[in-house]
C-alpha cells in the first residue's frame, strides 16, 4: 500500500511539473509573437538594418526575449533574418527564427 | 449429559477473513486507475504542446515567407508562382515546409507606376495555384508597390489575412 501511495504522488508530482513545463511553453510562444510584432513596429519606426532595435515591449514575469539579427544585404531585396530566443523562468528556452523586411 | 461436546459451526460467508482480499483489490484497481488517467493527462498535454510548438512554427514561417516575397518583389522581380521557397534551414517547422505564390492583380506605368499583386503562403505539398482552395493558403496579402519614383520606394498594404 505505501508502495502505491508513492507511485500516486510521485505520479502526481510528474504530471504537475510537466504541466508547468507545457504551460510555460506556450506562454514562450505568446511571448515571441507579442515581441515579433513589437519588433515590426520598431523596425518600421526606427532606422532601417541595424544590429539592434528599441522594442516596446514589456513581457511576462519570468520571461526574457531577446532577439539575434542576421547580416544586412549590401544590394537586393531588404530582408534581415531575426532569431527570437525566449528564457523561461524555469531556465529552459524556446527559439523561433522570422524575418523583418524594409518598411 | 455429561462429556457431550458441542460444536459450534460458523457458518459460511459469514466471516471477515476474504474482505482483506477485496479491499486489497479495491485499493489496487483504484490506484491503476489513478496512475493510468494522470499518465494519459499528461501524455496528452505534452502531445498537445508539441502540436502547439508545430503549428505556432508554421506561422512564424508564413510571416517570415511572404515578407522575404515582398522584398524580393518590391526591387522589381517578376510576381510568379512559387516566387520564394525558403530553404529548410531557415524554418522552424520542417515538417511543413511552405512557398509563396504571386499574382498580379494589375499595373501601370509611367508618372504612377504601381503594381496590385497579391501573395500566398501555402503549403508545399500544395501543387499551385494554391488559391483554389480559399482554405488552403496559410496567410494571404494584398499589396500595392509604388514604383515612382523609384522602383518600390514604398508599399501599400490592402489586405492581410492570416488562416
Amino acid at each position: 500500500m505505501g508502495t502505491a501511495v508513492v507511485a500516486i504522488l510521485v505520479g502526481s508530482s510528474a504530471t504537475f511539473t510537466s504541466s508547468g513545463a507545457n504551460r510555460q511553453s506556450t506562454t514562450s510562444g505568446i511571448v515571441a509573437r507579442d515581441y515579433a510584432e513589437a519588433l515590426d513596429l520598431a523596425v518600421a519606426q526606427g532606422a532601417w538594418c541595424s544590429t539592434s532595435y528599441t522594442v516596446s515591449y514589456t513581457p511576462p514575469t519570468g520571461y526574457t526575449p531577446t532577439a539575434t539579427f542576421g547580416a544586412c544585404p549590401a544590394t537586393g531585396p531588404q530582408y534581415q533574418t531575426v532569431t527570437i530566443t525566449v528564457t523561461q523562468p524555469n531556465g529552459s528556452s524556446e527559439v523561433f527564427k522570422t524575418v523583418v523586411r524594409q518598411p | 449429559m455429561t462429556g457431550a461436546v458441542s460444536v459450534r459451526r460458523r457458518s459460511p460467508g459469514r466471516g471477515e477473513q476474504g474482505s482483506a482480499l477485496v479491499l486489497a483489490l479495491l485499493f489496487l484497481t483504484v490506484c491503476g486507475v489513478t496512475i493510468g488517467a494522470l499518465l494519459t493527462f499528461a501524455n496528452a498535454s505534452s502531445n498537445e504542446t508539441t502540436a502547439l510548438r508545430l503549428t505556432r512554427g508554421s506561422d512564424f514561417d508564413a510571416q517570415a515567407a511572404i515578407q522575404v516575397a515582398i522584398a524580393t518583389v518590391r526591387t522589381g522581380s517578376s510576381c510568379t508562382t512559387s516566387v520564394y521557397t525558403p530553404s529548410a534551414a531557415s524554418l522552424n517547422n520542417t515538417t511543413a515546409p511552405v512557398r509563396v505564390d504571386c499574382y498580379q492583380l494589375s499595373s501601370s506605368t509611367g508618372s504612377s507606376a504601381k503594381r496590385n499583386d497579391v501573395f500566398l503562403v501555402c503549403p508545399t505539398s500544395v501543387n499551385p495555384p494554391c488559391d483554389t482552395n480559399p482554405s488552403v493558403p496559410l496567410l494571404q496579402a494584398n499589396l500595392i508597390f509604388y514604383d515612382t519614383p523609384i522602383v518600390g520606394s514604398s508599399i501599400g498594404i490592402q489586405t492581410w489575412s492570416s488562416r
